[in-house]
């Protein structure tokens, strides 16, 4: 586990951008630090993977070198305690549309407040999404637990009235 | 006829004796929203949350609509119910009486200052605009134009807990160990004094956990602007079946947390793993070849099977493949399939453009005997890690 800090460390020093400065731009889950952290750059781009022992996932940051400036294109971030995960899990599925189309295989990720003042709020929030036939995902405030937007892409063959009317959900085919 | 009489008399008592204990409610045809003699204002906002320290205050606007082609006396006052400790002095309004004109509009501004000796605690009020009431059998006046006001007085919290609730799938006989991180992050130390509890609700297929299957290790005081674990030992009986369910309360002094904030629930769900492999007989008659592939992970397919998170991922499965006269090793041709996303799919918040993501990673395995031996073939298959697993058997 050193070993790899370290080998990332020797890799940053050579990167126009310290590790501190990669590191300052990482948000590890509330209360938690990352115990291991690799960093790749490609080109413009630098990958970012940093995990924790205590937790369930990993995050990954898409940083993008602006003359100078680290800006955070992407970023998907599973690293999250696990009981985490199956209480965001049950909120999701609290909301009917979800429940109704909620099959495969399910991911818990964090959404960063300036992604989430688009659709809600700028605050973190949690998506819970369900890979599929379709593809169907809650956006949660976990302080209200509640389900404050649902993204539907049927299947196909399933026409849109099927989905419950609310304004608050997204329905693509 | 008699009998008739008889019933009227016994009803018309019942009603005498009524009246000696409660007051009915006056008996009008006219539904209450219209009649007449009520005036019915628009309020906006009709009910109000504020949550304050001791010592702070807010402000908030109150809009009073007159719907009527006559004008209204307002008398702005604030009221507090019997069941209420709140002083009428915390909320201030910012005009006296006045009148609101036939068609009229006005705004009121409410200022809420709590004193700094407040208690923690919920307080409210009515904040009233005229004294026209519902009527009620109860000593509490229902104000027809009225705002009602709850007040939070709260203490930030110094400790924060995590995680807050444990879920995990468990094996009966087996023992866990389940960390959770206590951090203060004021500058004065917390007591901290750890003791299982037991939820009261009745579910079906749930038991608690008890004081023999549970060992918490935890230091007494948390210092400042520090970080410590407690450890909640977990021992499964080897007879434990459905849920195992109960919380650890912490006994934090932080006046800041509520009850129900010092606690981490606890969710065990005993698996039950069978401990023998799964076995398919077949029966093998002149065939040019047998095929066997077991399949393990996650369908897509499968509607919510696993969704837990702490279901174990690397999912495997052992297989024999038994002919009539002993184990034949066959080298499985191996298969994985995952299913990758990339960045642009998926719901508009989930949007990672430049990165790939794996949301699911299945493995099968296929054994492929030519000329098998007639007779009776048992094929076992024992899981590693999973739920489920597919099995197809082809003979040729």
């Amino acid at each position: 586990m050193r070993w790899l800090v370290l080998l990332s460390l020797l890799f940053l020093g050579c990167l126009g951008h310290g590790y501190k400065t990669v590191k300052s731009n990482l948000c590890p889950f509330d209360g938690y630090t990352y115990d291991n952290v690799s960093v790749e750059k490609r080109g413009k781009y630098i990958y970012v993977r940093a995990s924790s022992s205590e937790l369930d996932g990993v995050d990954e940051y898409l940083f993008v070198d602006d003359n100078g400036t680290l800006v955070l294109k992407s970023y998907c971030l599973e690293a999250l305690p696990g009981s985490l995960k199956d209480e965001l899990v049950d909120i999701a599925l609290s909301n009917e549309t979800v429940a109704k189309y909620a099959n495969g295989i399910v991911t818990v990720r964090r959404i960063l407040p300036q992604t989430a003042a688009k659709f809600y709020a700028p605050k973190e929030l949690f998506s819970v999404t369900w890979h599929g036939n379709g593809v169907v995902s809650a956006l949660i405030d976990l302080d209200k637990r509640e389900v404050v937007r649902v993204y539907v892409r049927l299947p196909s063959g399933v026409p849109y009235e099927t989905v419950p009317p609310s304004p608050f959900n997204i329905v693509q085919r | 006829m008699r009998k008739w009489i008889l019933v009227l008399t016994v009803l018309a008592l019942g009603v005498a004796s009524a009246q000696t204990l409660v007051k009915p409610l006056p008996y009008s045809k006219t539904p209450l929203y219209h009649s007449k003699n009520v005036t019915k204002l628009f309020i906006e906002p009709r009910y109000k949350y504020v949550r304050l320290k001791a010592g702070e205050s807010t402000s908030f606007s109150v809009k009073i609509k007159n719907p009527y082609d006559r004008d209204v006396k307002i008398d702005p006052r604030v009221v507090v119910p019997p069941y209420s400790v709140m002083d009428p002095s915390w909320v201030r309004i910012d005009r006296g009486k006045f009148v609101l004109k036939a068609k009229g509009e006005a705004t009121v501004t409410v200022t809420v200052s709590v004193p700094k000796d407040a208690e923690k605690g919920f307080y409210s009020c009515e904040v009233v605009f005229t004294n026209d009431t519902y009527p009620t059998p109860y000593p509490k006046e229902e104000f027809v134009n009225s705002l009602h006001l709850s007040i939070n007085v709260w203490i930030p919290p110094s400790v924060k807990i995590y995680p807050t609730s444990i879920f995990k799938y468990v094996e009966a006989g087996r023992s866990y160990v389940f960390n959770v991180t206590v951090e203060n992050t004021a500058s004065k130390p917390f007591k901290l004094n750890p003791k299982l509890g037991r939820g009261e609700y009745y579910a079906p297929d749930v038991s608690y956990l008890t004081e023999n299957m549970v060992r918490i290790e935890a230091p007494s005081t948390i210092p400042p602007n520090s970080k410590v674990t407690v450890r909640i030992h977990v021992h499964v009986p080897a007879t434990a079946k459905g849920t195992l369910r109960g919380y650890v309360d912490l006994g934090i002094n932080d006046p800041g947390l509520e009850d129900w904030a010092k606690r981490v629930s606890i969710n065990l769900v005993v698996f039950e793993r069978p401990t023998e492999p799964f076995v398919k007989v077949i029966r093998i008659e002149n065939a040019s070849s047998l095929r066997v592939k077991v399949s393990t992970g996650l369908s897509p397919y499968l509607p919510l099977v696993p969704s837990s998170s702490s279901v174990p991922k690397n999912a495997d499965v052992s297989v024999r493949l038994i002919s009539p006269h002993g184990e034949v090793k066959v080298r499985p041709k191996i298969l994985e399939r995952m299913v990758v996303t990339l960045g642009a799919m998926g719901p508009p918040w989930e949007r990672a453009e430049g990165l790939y993501k794996v949301v699911s990673v299945s493995k099968s395995y296929t054994y492929v005997v030519e000329n098998p031996e007639n007779g009776v073939w048992r094929i076992e298959i024992m899981p590693k890690n999973c739920f489920m697993f597919n099995v197809e058997v082809e003979i040729e």
